[in-house]
């Protein structure tokens, strides 16, 4: 019979997987509480259903879970953006804002912004830009490259944990790749 | 189209990234592994406190008990339709048997006396 993870080795296993689980989840959606309540539900049902699992196997149905946690929850708020799309279709346009134009002009004669930042900013801005260019991927290459690069998932691992093929995998990935660099060079970032 | 991009450049990146995030965050984060935390707890002590085979053994053990007397409940209702059909079947062969013979009788003109005799 396979051993029960502990109740340490959990707790380990959580402690060491949530900065990037939460990652994950703001490239997906882009909110932080939304983000947040993911990895709850991703650590509840890990917990509850599947603590009769081996450590070992903890990490690929985590990952398992997270998906489909983010994917249901971008199915439900596709649904209610339709109804909401609806409603607000519906309702007069008394209540809208006025449009200021200073609200989206842009000084770009004014040289009073910081010089050269430190390295430490400048990096803080490359990975803002990474982070951007991520959630602005399609979100199976998003996925793709993630669970392979930053989770280090094998390619037969990472195609359970999207429920794909491992060509779909790969093919994912070097779109990714592609799409990413591509943005990046953009901006005047090279890596 | 440029390919020139290193993976884990931006892992490390990220890495990083997940190191300077707000307390806020990682309170949020803390609570809810905590949550989960408890909740795992609380399964692995249901599961020590239940005998051997489980959290559900006593359901389990009515369900067997159940599945077990229906289906003995069931092969005595058959058995007890297959002996009143076969007894049916015998009453009325014999009934049957009964009303030949006379038919014989009658019609060879050799009645019994008790067929004359009222009952």
């Amino acid at each position: 019979m396979d051993k029960l993870a502990s109740h340490a080795e959990l707790s380990q296993f959580l402690s060491s997987i949530e900065r990037r689980a939460y990652k994950h989840a703001v490239f997906a959606v882009r909110n932080d509480h939304d983000a947040l309540d993911i990895v709850q539900d991703a650590m509840f049902k890990l917990a509850e259903k599947y603590g009769g699992k081996p450590a070992e196997e903890l990490p690929l149905l985590f990952q398992r879970i997270l998906q489909n946690t983010i994917r249901d929850y971008c199915r439900r708020r596709k649904v209610r953006t339709g109804w909401m799309a609806l409603f607000s279709s519906l309702q007069t346009k008394d209540g809208e804002e006025e449009f200021d134009p200073l609200d989206v002009l842009q000084d770009d004669e004014n040289q009073s912004a910081p010089a050269a930042p430190d390295e430490s900013l400048q990096q803080k801005q490359v990975i803002a830009l990474i982070e951007q260019e991520l959630s602005n991927l399609p979100a199976r290459q998003r996925e793709a490259f993630l669970l392979r690069y930053w989770e280090g998932l094998d390619t037969a691992d990472a195609a359970k944990a999207m429920n794909c093929a491992e060509g779909s995998v790969k093919t994912h990935c070097s779109r990714a790749t592609h799409a990413l660099a591509a943005a990046l060079k953009t901006k005047g970032v090279r890596l | 189209m440029n390919t020139e991009l290193d993976p884990g450049k931006v892992t490390q990146l990220l890495n990083q990234s997940t190191r300077q995030m707000s307390g806020q965050i990682l309170s949020a984060l803390n609570r809810a592994r905590q949550n989960a935390l408890e909740r795992h707890a609380v399964r692995t002590h249901a599961f020590a406190l239940a005998p051997s085979g489980g959290a559900h053994t006593y359901t389990n053990r009515w369900m067997h008990w159940a599945g077990l007397h229906s289906a003995q409940h069931l092969a005595i209702v058959i058995l007890l339709a297959a002996v009143v059909i076969s007894g049916v079947g015998y009453w009325h062969h014999v009934e049957e048997q009964k009303i030949g013979e006379l038919d014989v009788a009658i019609l060879t003109d050799d009645l019994p006396v008790e067929v004359f005799v009222d009952h």
